[in-house]
């Protein structure tokens, strides 16, 4: 990290995007409510975060994977933990003024099947629920193929999950109400600790030493703070926060791709498609958001604000829409991988970030199984590319 | 300055489709109220949209995240 070099802020792209956001919020708070509002402006502060850190799954697990590297994944497991001791107590009711829904997902074959398939899209999509949108903010061309697919994706996982989720499973499990917040958070702590440990060690025996979570800059802390690059401890840090504010405001943790799924029916019902035979949107909250304005979605206008607040780290950091050639290869995967991660996610009750880190971080058993299949599927993803060559042979130098 | 372009157009398409969605679901104007009777009433209505308006919380699954 220490290498890159600081571009010039593209003040164009700044100012138009600081009053986009400006304008959506008013907008926002005169048609909703204050709230809404907010919530915006959280997604904003998750996209700066996002991009201002590079903070990924899908390279985490692929320079861990490919190169021993535990960087990104050490991050990772810091947040679950984090987030974990934030969101335990809200959940577990130990703080009656605090109300937090649990993102609870039955656990059986949908979402071992969805969170493989995730994975899988991960790696040929090149990103995740998050990364998909950070990166589409960022203005990576190739990622809004991704991002389109991921929708259309969604949209049919919507169709097909009621048969999904008849398939064998054990339902919902709490750990929260199984054990009680204390000794589950205890006991999930313990399980986060080791996981630290093995990556690390696994790093250490491979390179002898390890990657810095808070490498050194030579430069200001403002300066750093508002043009970027961050450490990825304060990628933790700033995650944290803004799931911490989710919660409070929202009611639930921070997700992602309902709304993709939302987005799609409603394009495919503007279309003159008939959604009468999905049982999914003729129900509960998904009917209601359906007939709704999309920016009365909270999901949505989260996105929108990720979008927004990844675009504008980008252009503070001078690096917006890195002009790219699109390769045939890179459109398969970005249309597969797309495909792929929309689907999962609905089948697996969310992404990475509404299942693996909600689910986890709120104490649901399906977040585990979601862990588990979801990086079996991103070590398939990633020797895909390889047999697509699109990716150097693992051993070989990266590519 | 490509990419930029694709961008801004994505970014003005989206817009557009997000502006034609709201207005098409915009609430119908309030009535005017008869007297301030009721419009204590209508103020003081639960509306249910803390509870509804909750992905997760939902009686069926999935919890649509």
């Amino acid at each position: 990290m220490s290498a890159i070099t600081q571009k010039r802020p593209d003040i164009n792209v700044i100012t138009l995007t600081l009053l986009a956001i400006l304008a959506i919020s008013l907008l926002l708070q005169h048609e909703f409510a204050l709230t809404q509002a907010v919530l915006f402006l959280i997604g904003t502060g998750l996209g700066i975060t996002l991009v201002h850190a590079l903070f990924g799954f899908t390279g985490g697990w692929r320079q861990f994977t490919r190169e021993r590297n535990s960087v990104g994944i050490r991050a990772q497991i810091l947040l679950l933990a984090g987030t974990s001791i934030i969101f335990f107590p809200i959940v577990g009711q130990s703080v009656p003024e605090l109300n937090g829904f649990a993102a609870l997902g039955q656990v059986g074959v949908s979402v071992f099947v969805g969170a493989f398939l995730f994975g899988i899209g991960m790696q040929l999509g090149g990103g995740c629920g998050s990364g998909t949108l950070y990166t589409v903010g960022w203005g990576h061309t190739d990622m809004l193929i991704t991002l389109a697919f991921f929708i259309i994706g969604s949209t049919l996982g919507s169709v097909h999950l009621p048969w999904w989720i008849s398939l064998p499973n054990i339902g919902e499990v709490s750990l929260i109400k199984s054990f009680g917040w204390l000794p589950a958070l205890i006991g999930q702590l313990v399980v986060l600790a080791i996981l630290y440990i093995i990556v690390r060690a696994i790093e250490l025996h491979r390179h002898q030493q390890l990657t810095s979570l808070n490498p050194q800059l030579n430069r200001a802390f403002s300066d750093r703070l508002i043009f970027g690059p961050w450490p990825l401890l304060w990628g933790v840090a700033g995650l944290m926060f803004f799931n911490l504010l989710t919660m409070l405001v929202a009611g639930h943790p921070w997700s992602i791709t309902f709304a993709f799924g939302l987005w799609g029916t409603k394009i495919w019902q503007a279309l003159g498609g008939d959604i009468s035979s999905w049982q999914y949107w003729s129900g509960g909250y998904p009917q209601q958001a359906l007939n709704s304005s999309v920016l009365a979605d909270t999901t949505s206008i989260m996105n929108f604000g990720i979008i927004l607040g990844a675009l504008l780290a980008a252009a503070l950091a001078g690096k917006f829409a890195p002009d790219s050639k699109l390769k045939f290869k890179r459109i398969i995967t970005a249309i597969i991988g797309g495909l792929l991660l929309g689907y999962g996610a609905r089948l697996a009750f969310g992404c990475n970030i509404g299942a693996l880190l909600a689910g986890i971080s709120t104490g649901s058993l399906h977040g585990w199984a979601w862990l588990l299949a979801g990086f079996s599927g991103s070590i398939l993803g990633i020797h895909i590319k390889i047999w697509m060559g699109m990716d150097k042979p693992i051993g070989g130098k990266a590519a | 300055m490509k990419s930029k372009l694709i961008m801004g157009s994505a970014l003005s398409i989206a817009a557009i489709a997000v502006a034609i969605d709201h207005t098409k679901h915009q609430a119908p104007e309030p009535q005017p109220a008869q007297n301030q009777q009721d419009l204590i009433i209508i103020e003081g209505e639960d509306t249910g949209m803390q509870e509804s308006g909750v992905p997760c919380g939902l009686s069926v699954p999935p919890c649509s995240l």
